[in-house]
């Protein structure tokens, strides 16, 4: 184990993405499961925002329904990332670092309109209006106790606040506060609540799970080639469909 | 710790309690409170009578209450960067701390959408900094969460100076949500009391000017930090506060210190039966024996949430500046843990050094820091 203040650079260990085609991740039974479940036609946004648990995962994960969109969006790529095949040791520390262009606005807005009069209050939904809390769900289904961090820097659609995000992670691993972390991009907002007030719908969301460069073997995502995209969401979306078809 | 150092170089704060960072500070070491009958809020559906609001007359000047973050962020970021001595912008860094930022749009007319890095964005341009700045959103740990970022930052080399800024508002949005949770105290919060019933909420903007080079005056430094996850419930704490005690004894050994040289604890403190708990089963743990000299303030500001983690690290810094430990205002019989050492009335601490502030929030986050002088 390295110890805060020393310095290891970083690989991609594991990586999922979805979107409104469907989900692809490299510790999937299939890369293309989703796909394949479901045909290859696009699922389209509510599709994708409704799916059941056992839709694509065979053990089950009771919390999964009670989730708020984005929460299911973020646990999804995050099982399919493959973050079951860390030990213990590496959960106790593993970082999650979550990094979202709107957050929780989908469920800040469910929960607004069950403020209004004549409809009825959702205290189930309040705790998901923190961008962080779906982290939260994650960090209980896989026991990780390392540090949890929500970042955003604006509205841009995964660009700055990505890569922010994908920069402290790697710090978080370098200066040994953490010895895996998962960084999760993106967004999910609906069209219904994205025409409400005015913006573009967004439904992207992707994984890497990153680890300290000595303790692996290569990633099988390449760190700087991630690093310097625009949108490192579409770009894991695409390298993984890639792969899946054998491009 | 292995890079920089991180001194504090200027303190800001917009609080019910008193006029910037001065006002709060006496007023927390006078025992005063700003929780007060609600007002601006009255009216609102909810299961409290109280909370800690800006004044009416204060927001005279304001269009819509959705402004206030705004509007109160600034005012403390300025007067933290008045009291830097006015630090160069072009290369600031700045580190937003918010749970819900400007939730216009969400309530009312506006296109905030309670979205923490689009209020970064407009903060960061209105007080003209070119640096790097995020919004960080950790729940109640968000200020915690936010220096230590910040704090990284300087140590790793990469920025000379950081503004760290945390703010939230309350809104009929928040006061109702906490309300539906069954989470709030009908009258003022008692945390740690046998009788505590819940929390009072608060706003506030707090912010820290962090620095690599040595500041006149403040004369304390952030020596560690640490963060972790319970990994247990969405919204209640780990009943044995594993989570809250892995922070605190990370925060410790970057700062290479024992829980023996803590001389002071400020607590997270909000009053909830399982809160309070926790975190005095957390400090147990951590110190084998009686705590530091330990209080919480939020009988005092209320929960500022996004703003917490900031305002409280001004009172954890003050306390070691004036070797002093505020009390715990309304604690009348001790409820939770016995190895907690609460203060009843303020007490010296003599020629104290460290200061450990403890943080914990929605979503398990924990987070805690170490100050030094």
């Amino acid at each position: 184990m390295r110890m805060p203040g020393t310095r290891a650079d970083v690989v991609v260990v594991g990586a999922a993405a979805l979107d409104g085609r469907g989900l692809v991740g490299t510790a999937l039974a299939s890369p293309s499961q989703l796909e394949a479940r479901f045909g290859r036609h696009e699922l389209g946004a509510e599709g994708l925002a409704n799916l059941k648990w056992r839709d694509v995962f065979a053990l089950p994960n009771p919390a999964y329904r009670h989730l708020d969109r984005f929460g299911r969006c973020v646990s999804l790529v995050s099982e399919a990332c493959g973050l079951g095949s860390l030990d213990e040791d590496r959960r106790r520390a593993t970082a999650l670092v979550l990094a979202t262009g709107y957050g929780c606005l989908q469920s800040d807005l469910d929960f607004a309109h069950s403020l209004l009069p004549g409809e009825r209050i959702q205290p189930g939904l309040f705790p998901y209006t923190l961008p962080s809390t779906c982290l939260g769900e994650v960090a209980i289904r896989h026991r990780l106790q390392g540090p949890l961090s929500c970042l955003m820097a604006g509205r841009d659609a995964g660009g700055r606040s990505a890569a922010t995000g994908l920069v402290e992670a790697r710090r978080l691993v370098e200066l040994g506060e953490a010895q895996a972390a998962l960084v999760v991009l993106g967004d999910c907002l609906l069209p219904e609540r994205a025409e409400e007030v005015g913006v573009e719908p967004r439904l992207a969301v992707a994984a890497v799970l990153l680890e300290p460069a000595g303790d692996v073997e290569p990633g099988i995502l390449d760190w700087r080639e991630l690093r310097a995209q625009a949108r490192p969401v579409e770009w894991v979306l695409a390298r993984l469909r890639g792969e899946a078809r054998g491009d | 710790m292995s890079g920089a150092a991180v001194h504090v170089a200027g303190r800001g704060a917009v609080t019910p309690l008193g006029d910037g960072t001065r006002g709060l500070l006496d007023a927390i070491f006078a025992g005063a409170s700003a929780l007060r009958p609600l007002e601006r809020l009255a009216g609102t559906d909810c299961l409290t009578r109280v909370a800690a609001e800006h004044r009416k007359g204060e927001l005279a000047s304001l269009a819509s209450p959705n402004e206030l973050p705004r509007v109160t962020a600034l005012r403390a970021a300025r007067e933290a960067l008045a009291e830097g001595g006015e630090p160069e912008r072009r290369s600031l860094g700045f580190v937003l701390s918010t749970t819900k930022g400007d939730l216009s749009g969400v309530q009312g007319e506006g296109q905030g959408l309670g979205n923490p890095g689009d209020l970064a964005e407009r903060l960061a341009a209105e007080l003209e900094i070119g640096g790097r700045r995020i919004a960080v959103s950790c729940a109640c740990a968000s200020g915690l969460s936010a220096t230590a970022l910040a704090a990284r930052w300087i140590e790793c080399g990469e920025l000379e100076r950081v503004l760290v800024v945390g703010v939230d508002a309350l809104s009929p949005f928040v006061l109702r949500g906490f309300s539906s949770l069954l989470a709030l105290d009908s009258g003022p919060c008692r945390p740690f009391d046998a009788r505590r019933k819940g929390l009072s909420l608060g706003e506030a903007a707090g912010a820290l000017l962090l620095s690599a080079e040595p500041a006149e005056g403040i004369g304390v430094r952030v020596v560690g930090w640490g963060e972790s996850n319970d990994a247990n419930h969405i919204t209640g704490p780990s009943r044995d506060g594993e989570g809250l005690f892995l922070a605190a004894q990370r925060a410790l050994a970057r700062a290479e210190l024992a829980a023996a040289g803590v001389d002071y604890l400020h607590l997270h403190g909000t009053g909830t039966d399982y809160n309070d708990a926790m975190e005095a089963q957390a400090v147990a743990r951590l110190f084998d024996g009686p705590s530091a000299p330990a209080s919480g303030t939020k009988a005092q500001t209320g929960h500022t949430l996004g703003a917490a983690g900031i305002v409280e690290s001004l009172i954890a810094i003050e306390a070691l500046r004036r070797g002093l430990a505020p009390a715990n205002v309304g604690l009348e019989e001790v409820g939770v843990h016995s190895a907690l050492d609460l203060v009843r009335e303020p007490r010296p601490l003599g020629s104290a050094r460290h200061a450990l502030k403890l943080a914990a929030g929605f979503g398990g986050i924990n987070a805690a820091l170490v100050f030094e002088r």
